[in-house]
C-alpha cells in the first residue's frame, strides 16, 4: 500500500515537471501584462487603507496616521452626499431608459427597414459619429448653442421678443440639456448591439407574417421586439451593474465645471475630482472605497443574473 | 410587403438624425471661417457674413503650440494602442492554449483586478508618488494598457484558430513568439485592428490624463489644450503672445475655439471610415468600454 502511494505521488510530480515544462513558453508569453497588473492594479489596490487614515505626503501611504472612520463620517454626513449620490443614480437611470433601451432599440428597428445600401451607410454615419467625437469638441457645440452672449439659442430666443437665459448659471434647464447631449453622442452607438440581433433575424419569418396579413407594426411586435429582449436585459443589467460609474466628460466637460450648476451636474466622478484637487485624499479615498465595494457587489449580482440568462454574455 | 409607410416614417427619422448630427458639426466650420468682429456684434451665424480664415492663419503661423499638442496626442494614441495589443495579446494567446497548465490561475489574477480597483485616490498617489508619472509626457503611453475585457475578447478570439496550424509551425521549429507574430495577430485582423483602432480614438480623445497628472503646458494633449482654450480667453491670449501678425488683444479668440476644434477632430475623421467597417458588422460591439 505505501510503496503504491508512494509511487503515484511521484508519477504526479513527474506530470507536475511536465506540465510546467510545456508551460514555461505560456508563462513567458503571459509574464509582461501579469507584471503590469501586479504595479498597475495589485499596488493600488493596497492604498485602501486611505480610507482609514489621514493621508500626509511626507509619511506616505503606509506611513501615515490611522483615523479609523473618520474619513467616511465626513461624507456620509455632509450634504453633498445627498446630492451626488442621488445625481449619479438617477441619471444613470434615465440614461439607461432613454438612451439604453428607447433610442437602443428605436433607431435599430427603423435603421433595419432600410435595404438601400446607400442609405444604410449613410444613416450608420450619422449614427456612429457623435460617439468618436470627444466631449471637448461637444462642449464647444453645445457652447455654440447655449452662449450667453452670442449663441444661437438665445438668438432664436430674442427673435421671438423673449429675454435671454444664461444658460451656464442656472441649474434648472441641466437635466434635460445632459440628456439631449448624451443621447446625441450615445443613442445611435447603443443601437449597434440591437441591430446586429436583428440582423441575425431569419427573413423568411417577416415573408410568412405578410404573407399572412400581419402589418409592419405587428410584424415588429410579434417578431422583431421578443429578438431584441435579451439584448435588453443585458443592457439592463450591466447599466444598473455600474450604476455608480459616470462619463465624467459629460459632467465635467460640458457644463464647463460652472459651480453654478453642481447641483444639476456633480457626480460621483466629478466630486471625487475636486476632492483630489482640494487635497482631501482621506475623504475622496473613502468615497471611492465606499462605491467599489457596493459596485462590486452589484457587478458580482448582475453577472450572476446574466449568467442564467445567457450565459455567453456573462464576464465570469 | 405592407411595408411602405413605415420605410418612409424610417427614412423620415433617420434623415431628421443626420441633420440633428452633420448640421451642427458643419457650423462648427463655418463659425471657424468666420469673422472675429462679426461674431461680437452679431452673435454667431450658421453662414458667415465675411468669410475670414485669420484663425487658422494665426494657428499656422505660430504653430509650436498646437504642434505640441498634437505631438503629445499622437505620441499617445499611437503608443498606447500598440502596447496594448502586445501586453493583452501575448497573454491571450497563451490563455487560449490547451497546453498552458497554468491558465485558470492566471485567469483568476486578471478576473481579481476587473472586479475590484484601488480607486481614484490610490492609483493616483501611486502614479505621482512611486512611480513619478507626474509632469512626465510617459503619462500618456503607459495607463490602462491592460485590461481583462480586452484580454477575453482577443482570447476567444485565438481560440477559434486551428490549432493544426500552430502545432505545424511548431513542427517547423518556430518559437511561441514567432507564432504569435506571425500566424496569431494576422489571423485576428478583425478584433486585433478593432482593439487597436477604438484604443486610438479613445486616447486621441481622452483628455482626463492631463487633467489629472500635468501641469506643464507643454506636456498637454491636444483635447486638454482645446479645453484650456474652450474656457479661458487668456489661456489662448498667452499661449499666441508671440505670433507675428495680431496684436494681444486683436487675437480672434472666438474664432480660434472653433478652429482648434475642427483641427483636433480631423484624425477621427480620417480613422472613422476605418472603424466603422469594423463596427457596421458588428465585429466589434463588444470591443468598446465605455
Amino acid at each position: 500500500m505505501i510503496s503504491r502511494d508512494n509511487s503515484q505521488v511521484h508519477l504526479k510530480r513527474g506530470m507536475g515537471a511536465v506540465r510546467f515544462k510545456q508551460s514555461i513558453p505560456y508563462i513567458l508569453l503571459s509574464l509582461p501584462a501579469m507584471i503590469y497588473l501586479a504595479i498597475f492594479n495589485y499596488w493600488p489596490m493596497f492604498g485602501i487603507v486611505l480610507a482609514f487614515k489621514d493621508y500626509k505626503i511626507a509619511h506616505g501611504i503606509f506611513g501615515s496616521r490611522w483615523v479609523g472612520l473618520k474619513n467616511f463620517e465626513y461624507f456620509f454626513t455632509t450634504n453633498d452626499l445627498a446630492r451626488v449620490l442621488g445625481n449619479t443614480i438617477l441619471y444613470n437611470l434615465v440614461f439607461l431608459v432613454v438612451i439604453g433601451l428607447f433610442f437602443g432599440m428605436f433607431f435599430a428597428l427603423i435603421l433595419y427597414e432600410i435595404r438601400s445600401k446607400f442609405f444604410n451607410k449613410l444613416y450608420q454615419t450619422a449614427m456612429l459619429l457623435p460617439f468618436f467625437l470627444s466631449y471637448v469638441i461637444i462642449t464647444a457645440i453645445t457652447y455654440m448653442f447655449l452662449s450667453p452672449s452670442s449663441g444661437f439659442l438665445n438668438t432664436v430666443l430674442q427673435a421671438f421678443g423673449a429675454s435671454p437665459i444664461k444658460w451656464y448659471n442656472e441649474p434648472v434647464y441641466w437635466p434635460f440639456i445632459l440628456v439631449f447631449v448624451e443621447s446625441w453622442k450615445q443613442a445611435g452607438f447603443a443601437s449597434l448591439y440591437f441591430y446586429s440581433a436583428l440582423l441575425s433575424i431569419d427573413t423568411s419569418l417577416f415573408e410568412a407574417a405578410s404573407l399572412d396579413g400581419a402589418s409592419r407594426i405587428r410584424q415588429i411586435w410579434h417578431i422583431s421586439l421578443p429578438e431584441l429582449r435579451p439584448m435588453a436585459c443585458i443592457t439592463i443589467i450591466m447599466r444598473l451593474g455600474s450604476i455608480f460609474g459616470s462619463d465624467f466628460g459629460l459632467f465635467y466637460q460640458i457644463p464647463m465645471d460652472q459651480a453654478t450648476l453642481y447641483p444639476a451636474t456633480d457626480v460621483l466622478s466629478t466630486y471625487m475630482l475636486r476632492g483630489l484637487q482640494d487635497g482631501s485624499f482621506g475623504t475622496t479615498a473613502a468615497i471611492g472605497t465606499f462605491t467599489g465595494v457596493v459596485g462590486l457587489i452589484l457587478v458580482l449580482g448582475s453577472n450572476a443574473i446574466i449568467k442564467k440568462i445567457s450565459p455567453e454574455n456573462s464576464m465570469f | 410587403m405592407q411595408s411602405k409607410k413605415f420605410t418612409a416614417f424610417s427614412h423620415i427619422i433617420l434623415m431628421l438624425n443626420c441633420i440633428v448630427v452633420f448640421v451642427p458639426i458643419f457650423i462648427v466650420v463655418m463659425l471657424s471661417v468666420s469673422n472675429e468682429q462679426d461674431i461680437l456684434d452679431y452673435g454667431y451665424k450658421v453662414i458667415p457674413m465675411h468669410i475670414d480664415f485669420s484663425a487658422y492663419k494665426l494657428i499656422f503661423e505660430d504653430m509650436t503650440a498646437v504642434a505640441k499638442a498634437t505631438g503629445v496626442s499622437l505620441f499617445s494614441s499611437i503608443l498606447s494602442p500598440t502596447f496594448v495589443i502586445i501586453l493583452c495579446g501575448t497573454i491571450g494567446y497563451a490563455l487560449s492554449q490547451p497546453r498552458f497548465a497554468y491558465r485558470k490561475h492566471v485567469m483568476k489574477y486578471i478576473l481579481v483586478t476587473m472586479l475590484f480597483s484601488g480607486g481614484l485616490i490610490p492609483t493616483y498617489i501611486i502614479n505621482t508618488q512611486y512611480l513619478g508619472l507626474y509632469n512626465n509626457i510617459l503619462v500618456h503611453a503607459v495607463l490602462g494598457l491592460v485590461s481583462g475585457t480586452n484580454i477575453i475578447l482577443l482570447k476567444t478570439f485565438f481560440s477559434q484558430i486551428p490549432t493544426s496550424l500552430i502545432e505545424a509551425a511548431e513542427i517547423d521549429g518556430a518559437s511561441q513568439k514567432r507564432i504569435f507574430v506571425s500566424i496569431i495577430l494576422p489571423m485576428s485582423k478583425p478584433i486585433v485592428a478593432s482593439i487597436f483602432f477604438s484604443g486610438m480614438l479613445g486616447h486621441w480623445n481622452d483628455y482626463s490624463r492631463s487633467l489629472y497628472y500635468i501641469s506643464d503646458k507643454d506636456l498637454f494633449d491636444l483635447q486638454y489644450f482645446l479645453q484650456n482654450a474652450l474656457q479661458s480667453a487668456s489661456f489662448l491670449k498667452e499661449t499666441y503672445a508671440n505670433n507675428p501678425s495680431f496684436a494681444n488683444d486683436a487675437i480672434p479668440v472666438e474664432t480660434l475655439k472653433f478652429a482648434l476644434s475642427i483641427i483636433s477632430c480631423l484624425p477621427v475623421l480620417l480613422v472613422f471610415p476605418y472603424i466603422q467597417k469594423y463596427y457596421s458588422k458588428g465585429v466589434a460591439v463588444g470591443a468598446v468600454k465605455e
